[in-house]
């Protein structure tokens, strides 16, 4: 093949259109996006498509699910329907709120760290190393210990225990980028390093982030709902699914629905995240695919 | 080794300084004054300007910032966490005496999840493309998508209320830890099961398998000899991983199950504002999870001998 061939055939299929058109032909993808846009509309069109308002008392409480009810009514006969729905909301905003709370200072670090180098590569990495001697949720709990509960702290905290994952990965792909030759020279044309790395390095390490990204979307809706369950995240009444499910645990053998559908919901929020975000991986790095 | 492993514990000790400094921390950000806090807490708790600060000096508070941070580090050292400002007991005291419950039920749920996840991983490797295969990974899935407290609820559903096989809640006998170690035990095993298959799915294709098959071995024997023993060293050097796993999700679980625990008693300590009781627990818990990670880093060493001339 000439030199000019290639580059035609470069020219014809750019790498990003690849990537899309192998992440259209993952099955487990589409089954994600599918859910994920399901979830999406509902938590947008949420006032408009549930039938009642999430905190309206509508029936008798514990109703069982029925046609005037389809998941039931709760401890205090809301609507578990309207809840799940509006509930999806609060998840969600929860899950990318968090991610860019840890995700603007993770990558910052880790540009900082690889791209410097040296004693600051240094200073930084052991604070990394000793954050991540903390499992995420206990550094989770620790940071609502000192904030306090509430779903905004939840945020925070969780996007905050995240930190280190993107400095690592982060610092990881600068370290690799920093050897290309296009660093070298960028650098030899006489930009300046804060230019490089937010022209060249970055968007050259963004694949895996954003892979990274998406996956934990669907970990911090878990971490989330697992502190609201707690009764360290969103407070009574409002319709969060951690929350309700742990309004529902002490009535489990009476109204099991009441605790079943927002675990439920979260579940497959989880999972399309989890589908879509492997969905990308397979598209944007096909090495690292599953054998 | 013997060099690895002093070079190890090395290592560790600018983390548990960090780690230390951040727990520290705790105490020191928050909004208002520990003193203050503790005589708030107290029975009949009358708070005069003399009460609060003797207390504070008894505390520490009036020192400067590093020699707090001093004492703090020198007290950790030989044990002394400080006292619970609700329930005025030593702080070390509580945390051992829900120490058993809560290993038991790390370890519990560690080992639950390797006997369903090893094999499970073995099985997809060795069917590939089979319905196993399809199962471990849809199961995989699962097991990172479902909240912890859903699950628990859902055997709690199951086995104690519509089979009544098992008690819903409490720490006493073995029968009432089953529920909580298959809860944690499941919702990890699909990343062990995910984790063994791909990495017997590589060994199989090395040349040493090849040349066992070559040579005549029996399958399983080559299988059991070569193939699972090299397939479980990425296994092995996640079970630090695993194990911290293990302990955050007790947090969850022993909620759940109404189990006493550490993790139970962060959780409430953090809602009543105890935080010489949170910043003990979270120092102790840790201090475990980076000990585990150092002993499976050695046992990895152990397994793999070109990892200690590697570093």
């Amino acid at each position: 093949m000439t030199v000019e061939a290639v580059a035609a055939l470069a020219q014809r299929r750019p790498p990003a259109r690849m990537a899309l058109r192998r992440f259209l032909r993952h099955r487990g993808a589409w089954v994600g996006m599918v859910l994920l846009v399901t979830w999406v509309g509902l938590a947008i069109f949420a006032d408009a498509v549930a039938p009642y308002a999430p905190n309206e008392l509508v029936a008798r409480a514990r109703q069982a699910p029925s046609a005037a009810h389809w998941l039931g009514t709760d401890q205090l006969g809301r609507d578990m329907l309207s809840r799940v729905i509006h509930g999806a909301r609060i998840s969600l905003v929860l899950g990318f709120v968090s991610v860019l709370f840890g995700m603007v200072p993770g990558v910052t670090l880790g540009l900082v760290a690889g791209y410097i180098g040296g004693r600051v590569d240094a200073v930084i990495s052991r604070i990394i190393d000793a954050m991540l001697a903390f499992p995420s949720i206990i550094l989770a709990l620790i940071i609502i210990a000192t904030l306090g509960p509430g779903i905004v702290n939840v945020m925070i905290a969780v996007g905050i225990a995240s930190v280190p994952e993107y400095a690592r990965l982060t610092r990881g792909s600068v370290l690799a980028a920093r050897a290309q030759p296009y660093v070298e020279a960028a650098w030899l044309v006489g930009n300046r390093a804060p230019r490089i790395m937010a022209r060249h390095v970055l968007p050259n390490t963004s694949g895996p982030l954003i892979v990274f990204a998406t996956l934990q979307v669907g970990s911090a809706i878990l971490v989330g709902a697992g502190l609201s369950f707690l009764g360290l995240g969103a407070q009574p009444p409002t319709a969060e699914w951690g929350l309700m499910s742990a309004e529902g645990r002490t009535l489990l053998r009476r109204a099991w629905w009441i605790a079943t559908f927002p675990g439920l919901a979260i579940l497959t929020v989880v999972i399309a995240f989890n589908l879509v975000g492997d969905g990308l991986r397979d598209a944007l790095d096909p090495r690292a695919r599953n054998p | 080794m013997g060099g690895y492993i002093l070079g190890r514990i090395l290592q560790m000790i600018p983390v548990l300084f960090i780690v230390s400094l951040i727990v520290f921390a705790i105490m020191r950000i928050l909004p208002g004054d520990p003193a203050m806090l503790m005589l708030q807490g107290a029975e009949g708790g009358v708070i005069t300007p003399e009460r609060l600060d003797a207390l504070r000096e008894k505390m520490g508070l009036n020192d400067p910032i590093i020699v707090q941070y001093f004492n703090f580090l020198t007290g950790a050292l030989v044990g002394d966490l400080g006292e619970s400002i609700r329930f005025r007991e030593p702080v070390l005291d509580m945390i051992l005496d829900r120490l058993a419950p809560t290993m038991q039920l790390a370890f519990a749920g560690l080992v639950c999840s390797l006997i369903i996840g090893v094999p499970l991983g073995m099985i997809a490797a060795m069917r590939r493309g089979g319905w196993v295969d399809a199962f471990t990974m849809s199961f995989s899935y699962l097991g990172a998508s479902t909240p912890v407290f859903f699950l628990g609820l859902v055997l709690i559903s199951v086995f104690a209320f519509t089979l009544g096989m098992l008690p819903s809640a409490g720490s006493t006998g073995w029968r009432s830890l089953v529920m909580p170690a298959l809860t944690l035990g499941l919702i990890n095993a699909g990343l062990i099961a995910r984790l063994m298959r791909s990495s017997l799915l590589d060994v199989l294709g090395q040349d040493y398998m090849r040349t066992g098959r070559a040579k005549g071995l029996p399958p399983r024997l080559l299988m059991a000899r070569h193939g699972i023993k090299n397939a479980m060293i990425p296994v092995v050097t996640i079970l630090g991983l695993q194990f911290g796993n293990m302990l955050a999700g007790t947090v969850v679980t022993e909620t759940v199950f109404s189990r006493p625990g550490i993790g139970r008693m962060i959780v409430s300590s953090i809602l009543q504002k105890d935080y010489p009781l949170i910043q003990g627990a979270v120092l102790f818990l840790s201090v475990t999870y980076v000990t585990a990670n150092l002993i499976v880093d050695i046992l990895y060493a152990w397994l793999d001998p070109r990892i200690r001339y590697d570093r």
